[in-house]
């Protein structure tokens, strides 16, 4: 019989084994990330002594935001280019031929057109058009065979359908890996409390809305199925550097993965199988 | 491409509409008569009866109809799909042949899903809507290309099982290997057909918004988001996105086998997309 209790992930934790689990997959390497190592290390642990692995709705819901929201930048970034090269090599109604040696400072044209509305902040956008011109550079280069050398516009533009082609491919690996995600790891039917939500908020002045919403799930996970519930995480910032007063408060376990099992285990043992959180922490 | 519509519904009455049969075949070699009794399977009801009673009954229907017979007629290797579905899929010596066409066809299908894909994208590219669209679309696709390897080797395997039985204890235990065939695989069709439905409905909904008569149904066009009421839209694309989920988990919990389709992803792709999600965390 497993340890009377449970371990429910955040959604960072969600996020680091699924892609993990994908890069596996699609490069048949381990992910070179101690995050994955530790993360898939503890929930290997958790299943083989039948320890129940959880996260919240709002944690899958916050993955799939994720993914969204880089897929949707690149293709957009990438749907923009090819309009741009088109309208930039169309001459009385046909596709005139892509010269590498001045074509391709149109793709430095693009990039800095993009950059211009991005301002001061949106470091996450920036960094990833920088990426993405990578993406384009490398998609010409196919096109043209080698630097100097010139090629139908077309091609360029077939190029970039391709790597566009390449993002459904990576979206049908992680289609995958996210049904066995959660197949291995289940939403508790639980829901935070409004009232908890501001309690967490206002006592353990954590600022980020969605720690405090999953959070809150755990809290009152514990509090319903009755039975220990470690939060793991990788937040040492705002989460573990305040996990004293989260237990204190709240009576509830924060913990970083390679920690979770054993904070389970310090649990359980002070009390039965199905132990009342409320009389066993003092 | 365009035709697999009508694959699902090909598929679902060829597999779990069967039924055992035993029949007396008269065989001559020479001038000598033999009379043999073999085990057939075929469907309880005509395949054109099931796709009518199928069809919804709106305006769109006989348009819709006339639209994926032509498809069919089109690929001859649907065609030849469909049309040995309706005779049962028996050759005239009485072998099962569905199982042979099920496997050309996952093959020619999974080798065609990126021209497929490349296809949609284009679309993509000439419209405003998001990539979400057309990433579920191609979901679909690869998860169909799955499920179509899947149960060609299921029934294969599924033919020597009721086989083997008849031949070790008669039509009872070849009706009780092929029910729980059916009731096995029964969930992965539906999740089939159900995602089918939620793929063609989006496909349609956007074929309806950016055309001003039936003609133009299915013709090249340029999808923009302003034609688009928003809730329905969203409605039609979270419906999608859930069924596709729904359609892999059921296919994953069946055991996907035979030979998957293989995906590749080049390096520079995969590396990209990896570092701007990680600069998200």
């Amino acid at each position: 019989m497993g340890l009377p209790g449970c371990l429910l992930y955040d959604a960072n934790i969600l996020f680091t084994l699924l892609e993990g689990w994908l890069h596996q997959a699609l490069t048949g390497n381990i992910a070179p990330s101690s995050f994955f190592v530790n993360a898939e290390r503890v929930h290997l642990e958790a299943k083989r002594i039948g320890v129940p692995c959880l996260a919240s709705h709002q944690s899958y819901s916050a993955l799939e935001d994720r993914v969204k929201r880089v897929n949707d930048f690149a293709a957009d970034t990438l749907r923009s280019f090819v309009q741009f090269l088109r309208q930039e090599k169309t001459v009385s109604g046909q596709l005139s031929p892509f010269d590498s040696n001045e074509d391709i400072f149109l793709v430095e044209r693009f990039i800095v057109e993009q950059f211009r509305p991005l301002g001061q902040s949106k470091n996450w956008e920036k960094e990833s058009l920088r990426l993405l011109e990578r993406l384009i550079f490398d998609a010409i280069l196919r096109a043209t065979g080698k630097r100097g050398s010139t090629t139908s516009t077309q091609s360029v533009i077939d190029q970039i359908l391709g790597t566009l082609v390449d993002l459904t491919r990576i979206s049908d690996g992680r289609q995958t890996c996210l049904v066995r995600l959660q197949s291995e790891v289940k939403a508790p039917t639980v829901f935070g409390d409004p009232q908890l939500f501001r309690e967490i908020k206002n006592n353990v002045l954590i600022g980020d809305d969605e720690d405090v919403g999953q959070l809150s799930v755990a809290i009152q996970h514990q509090k319903t199925a009755n039975i220990w519930t470690v939060f793991v995480t990788t937040d040492y910032a705002h989460v573990i550097s305040v996990a004293g007063d989260i237990l204190s408060k709240f009576k509830l376990q924060c913990s970083a993965p390679l920690y979770a099992i054993a904070y389970l285990e310090r649990l359980s043992a002070k009390g039965g199988p199905v132990p009342d959180p409320k009389q066993y922490i003092r | 491409m365009r035709s697999i519509g009508l694959a699902p519904s090909a598929l679902r009455f060829g597999l779990v509409d069967l039924q055992p049969f035993e029949e007396t075949i008269e065989e001559k070699f020479g001038n000598v008569k033999f009379i043999v009794k073999q085990l057939r399977l075929r469907p309880s009801e005509s395949f054109r009866d099931y796709s009518t009673l199928s069809s919804s009954k709106d305006s769109l229907r006989d348009f819709i109809t006339d639209f994926f017979e032509k498809s069919v007629q089109q690929n001859p290797d649907l065609k030849k799909l469909v049309e040995e579905t309706e005779r049962g899929g028996l050759s005239s010596g009485g072998k099962f042949e569905l199982t042979s066409l099920f496997a050309d066809f996952a093959a020619k299908y999974a080798k065609g899903i990126d021209e497929h894909v490349k296809l949609e994208i284009s679309k993509f590219i000439d419209s405003d809507l998001p990539f979400t669209v057309f990433d579920q679309f191609s979901l679909f696709d690869r998860t169909f290309a799955m499920f179509l390897s899947t149960l060609t080797e299921a029934s294969a395997s599924m033919q020597r099982l009721v086989s083997l039985s008849y031949r070790a204890r008669g039509v009872p235990a070849s009706r009780h290997q092929l029910d729980e065939f059916k009731r096995k695989i029964r969930s992965v069709l539906s999740a089939s057909d159900v995602t089918w439905v939620s793929s063609f409905s989006l496909r349609l909904y956007l074929e309806l918004t950016h055309s001003t008569s039936l003609d133009e149904l299915f013709k090249p066009k340029q999808f923009r988001l302003e034609n688009l009421e928003k809730n329905e839209f969203d409605r039609l694309l979270r419906e999608l996105t859930m069924n596709n989920l729904r359609f892999r988990q059921q296919l994953i919990q069946y055991g996907p086998r035979g030979e998957m389709p293989e995906f590749e992803v080049k390096g520079p792709v995969y590396s990209v997309w990896r570092e701007m999600n990680e600069q998200l965390t």
